[in-house]
């Protein structure tokens, strides 16, 4: 294997890379499968909700004193542990069965070394779990009307709750924990049985009514008028605290700028845990109704909601939605279906399916050849050798026939001539002497005459200065001068014993 | 080293992505045709890369053998394979310096390596003088079918190889034959100095050391050693190795031609007992063989001198000039405060001749005789094999080229430096002639 391909081996991350992404693959299906973390909007009093009915204030102030378990799942009542174990549950929207109820007791006895239930319901919802406990105190489930100013009377049993009508749920009662709390409540209900350590403070001047679930109301005598609103019973060693009301809990109260239900609802859950840190608060979240975002119950309570003008609300319907919409259960199954419906349109075009065709080849050749650099397979060049000098292109010229002799070269050789002349006999070409020593070397006066002087006319005329002969071919007059200069220079070798050109 | 894809490769993957995507999107059935044209693809991308694996860490021992010029050169490339895979049809080419001559073995082939085994390259070259380059190997490799090829890789080393002139025996046959017939051989005669001479009677006055004890102990007479007059003649040849003075048949070249002159005359005289050194300058610098040495030695030193000459590229030539300036310091730093002869063979066209004035007239000043021995290109070069109806028209070209040098002699003699006009024949008797009959005289 080459250096680059070990090297790309050992750097690479194919392995890596495929790993990764089967995981994802896997985990993306596993989240499609699953489908979103938050499936809907709790709606109630549940601790998971942060808008105005939710509990969530209270999980956030317990915190800070205590630990609180927020129980989505019963199966989560098993990891509990804590010396006191406070269940609490606040106006559930579905009731708790009679096998929940036992189950969930009996579970917390197993967890906790000492158990206390609180319940704070307006509604029969939770009477279950006091009966699992096998406690005297009921929630009555009716509802607790006081009419502080009675400008009207009402007449019971023929009259019907108007929920409009203001200030006429809102009895104001005293409740004893360690010390007496004076709360106005909202919709209350009455308990009964067990110690009542909590009633509704009405005197003579005011009408207080009892309203069945049925909707049947009954005026209450001026006597009778300090109705239980909290209970209190120990049974075995569980103690039960039962409010007629969850309202008191809610975020907007907390999140109210009035501080008597914070300070009422600090001392409640201080009494409970004994003030001990070990102390453990389990806050039931499994009895709200979730609403799904697509039914248009969720759109129409989140427009209700919107209408509290509370910035928390904006975000927590932000956040609510943001991963729902993220969540590949959202968008994976659509965008599938997207795509193989598309594919099968393209493929049903035959134009599209051959632009596809194409585009895939391309992709898939990409992939195949990995951008490599193509290169022409052509044997290796071999090494040239190359001949030297200063005649090598001139031999190429001549040989390609480009060449041409011309009336310059005729000066150019004429020149050569003349410098070989001043060299041996130190005259220029042009003095009528050489022709003396012209016909010395070549042993014939009369012929170096002749040569000599058909040297200088067609110099003349190559240097412009005569127009004789008219008729010239000066390629071949080249060639005779060369012929010329050659004999010279034989001769001159063979008189002095050096070659001169 | 990473492979690339040829034109048949690059086919050949486009007909296999076209499959995969008739298979993906059409008909799943040619998946199996599929299968098999991308298993061709992939195995023959895996043998191209066990072959450039072998190929890379193949191990390689290079040699060469020489003696002299004109003499066979041999390289030897030894390709050793200590993998289990062979390494099978690689191309090969040999590079080696342009102006080199390869007479034997193949320098361009394909090359089998089995496994575990080594093979052995032969290229045999004609020797010429001077420092050559020689190597690496130009290796590529292949697939089997052709698909994927490497890059070309150097294989093995560079090797310079320095091939010292020839002395030749019949120039220097021929310098004592004329210097002897034109008496102008020093004669020996007894004096100072330091080589033996003769022994002979002793006379009154003669030192004691001298004496010769083992003549007096076998024939009773008391005889002293003589030592031979020492007559000092410092000779200096400058040798131009531009790239125009290679001009000629291989091994006939201008250059060669001088250099060999050079190394017969420098082996004459050193026999005679002359100091003396040698400068060789070109288009890449300058280099001399130190200061005037006497004897074998001076003589060895100017043939090393010349054999590290290298021949200036076309590329290095267009972007270097001659140092001139640096060519003076150096005859400055070695040449003698006594006369010397300083012999320059260099052409005197394409403007030389100014500098080589230059050179002349402040060599001259300091007393020192200076020839200028031109070598007439024309003549290292007659172009026998061009037809009959081209030979004149070549011929006046070359004329028309010698016309620079032969006005650069007539400037120079002009002004008064001495000029040889060197062609192949006579410029060796002509130089001895010169330093004899100077020694001659003053002996």
């Amino acid at each position: 294997m080459s250096t680059l391909l070990r090297e790309k081996l050992r750097r690479s991350n194919y392995i890596s890379t495929l790993l990764l992404v089967l995981i994802l693959l896997v985990g993306l299906i596993a989240l499609v499968e699953k489908g979103p973390l938050v499936p809907g909007i709790p709606i109630g009093a549940s601790p998971l909700s942060p808008l105005s009915l939710g509990t969530l204030e209270l999980v956030y102030m317990l915190r800070r004193n205590y630990t609180v378990y927020v129980i989505t799942e019963q199966s989560l009542l098993s990891a509990i542990s804590g010396e006191i174990c406070v269940f609490t549950t606040i106006s559930p929207e579905r009731p708790f069965t009679l096998e929940e109820a036992t189950l969930v007791t009996s579970k917390l006895r197993d967890v906790c070394s000492k158990l206390k239930i609180l319940v704070a319901d307006e509604s029969t919802n939770s009477n279950n779990i006091l009966t699992a406990l096998n406690s005297t105190i009921k929630v009555n489930g009716d509802r607790i009307l006081v009419n502080y100013s009675p400008t009207i009377t009402y007449t019971p049993p023929n009259y019907t709750i108007a929920p409009e009508t203001p200030g006429l749920f809102y009895p104001l009662v005293a409740i004893h924990v360690d010390k007496t709390h004076m709360l106005r409540l909202d919709k209350a209900s009455s308990v009964s049985g067990g110690m009542q350590v909590g009633y509704v403070l009405a005197n003579t001047s005011h009408d207080v009514y009892l309203l069945n679930p049925d909707g049947s109301g009954m005026w209450i005598p001026p006597g009778e008028r300090n109705i239980t609103i909290a209970s209190r019973e120990v049974i075995g060693n569980v103690e039960v605290f039962v409010l007629g009301d969850g309202s008191i809990f809610l975020n907007q109260v907390l999140g109210s700028n009035r501080t008597e239900y914070r300070v009422f609802v600090e001392e409640l859950f201080n009494h409970l845990c004994e003030k001990s840190y070990k102390c453990a608060i389990i806050l039931d979240a499994t009895h709200y109704s979730v609403l799904s975002l697509k039914s248009e119950e969720a759109v129409k309570y989140l427009l209700e909601q919107t209408m509290y003008n509370d910035t928390r609300i904006l975000l927590y319907l932000i956040a609510l939605i943001a991963p729902i919409l993220i969540h590949p259960a959202t968008w994976l199954p659509v965008m599938i279906n997207t795509i193989t419906s598309g594919y099968k349109t393209l493929l049903e075009n035959h134009f599209t399916t051959i632009l596809l065709l194409v585009t895939f080849t391309i992709i898939v050749y990409n992939m195949f050849s990995q951008h490599k650099i193509l290169a022409r397979d052509r044997p290796l060049r071999e090494q040239l050798e190359e001949e030297l000098g200063v005649f090598v292109e001139l031999k190429k010229s001549v040989l390609a026939r480009v060449v041409k002799l011309t009336a310059q070269d005729y000066v150019g050789v004429y020149s050569v001539l003349d410098n070989l002349s001043q060299l041996v006999w130190g005259l220029r070409f042009e003095n009528p002497e050489i022709q003396v020593k012209l016909g010395e070397l070549l042993g014939d006066p009369g012929r170096a005459e002749k040569i000599w002087l058909w040297i200088r006319k067609l110099y003349l005329k190559a240097t412009g200065r005569s127009k004789l002969p008219i008729v010239l071919f000066w390629s071949r007059a080249v060639k005779r001068l060369v012929e010329f200069v050659e004999e010279i220079s034989k001769k001159l070798s063979e008189k002095f014993g050096v070659e001169y050109l | 080293m990473s492979l690339l894809i040829t034109e048949r490769g690059k086919a050949y993957t486009i007909l296999v992505a076209f499959t995969v995507a008739l298979a993906v999107i059409l008909d799943y059935r040619l998946l199996t045709l599929t299968s098999l044209l991308i298993s061709l693809l992939i195995s023959m991308r895996i043998y191209a890369e066990i072959s450039l694996g072998v190929l890379e860490d193949l191990e390689v021992e290079v040699s060469a053998h020489y003696t002299i010029e004109k003499e066979p050169l041999v390289v030897h490339y030894k390709l050793i394979n200590r993998r289990i895979y062979s390494l099978l049809h690689a191309e090969y080419s040999l590079e080696y310096e342009s102006a080199l001559s390869f007479i034997k073995g193949a320098k361009a082939g394909l090359l089998i390596v089995p496994g575990n085994s080594s093979i052995e390259l032969v290229f045999v070259f004609k020797a010429r003088t001077g420092t050559h380059w020689i190597g690496p190997l130009r290796v590529v490799v292949r697939d089997l079918l052709g698909l994927f090829k490497s890059q070309e890789i150097r294989v093995g080393r560079r090797i310079e190889v320095s091939i010292p002139p020839t002395v030749e025996p019949v120039i220097v046959r021929k310098l004592y034959t004329f210097t002897r017939s034109v008496g102008l051989v020093k004669t020996r005669s007894p004096g100072e100095g330091v080589e033996f001479y003769d022994v002979r009677e002793y006379r009154v006055g003669d030192e004691l050391k001298r004496v010769v004890w083992r003549v007096y102990a076998s024939r009773n007479k008391l005889a002293v050693w003589e030592a031979e007059r020492e007559s000092y003649q410092g000779v200096v040849y400058v040798l131009g190795a531009h790239r125009d003075m290679w001009t000629g048949p291989y091994n006939q070249s201008v250059f060669e031609h001088s250099a060999r002159i050079v190394a017969s005359i420098a082996q004459y005289t050193a026999r005679r007992g002359y100091a003396q050194a040698l400068i060789v300058f070109n288009e890449l610098g300058v280099r001399d063989s130190g200061r005037l040495v006497h004897g074998v030695e001076g003589f060895n030193r100017i043939v090393e001198t010349i054999s590290k000459t290298r021949i200036a590229s076309s590329e290095e030539v267009s972007q270097s000039t001659t140092n001139w300036k640096y060519l003076v310091e150096r005859f400055l730093t070695i040449l003698p405060r006594e006369r010397a002869f300083v012999f320059i063979f260099t052409r005197t066209g394409s403007g030389k001749w100014q500098y080589l004035l230059d050179i002349a007239l402040k060599l001259k000043a300091l007393g020192h005789a200076v020839y200028i021995a031109m070598p007439v290109i024309t003549a290292y070069d007659i172009p026998r094999d061009l037809p009959e109806s081209l030979y004149r028209i070549y011929r006046a070209k070359q004329l028309l080229l010698l016309r620079e040098d032969l006005e650069g002699i007539v400037k120079l003699r002009e002004l008064g430096v001495r000029v040889i006009a060197m062609t192949p024949l006579h410029v060796a008797q002509r130089i001895i002639q010169l330093i004899e009959s100077a020694t001659w005289t003053r002996s």
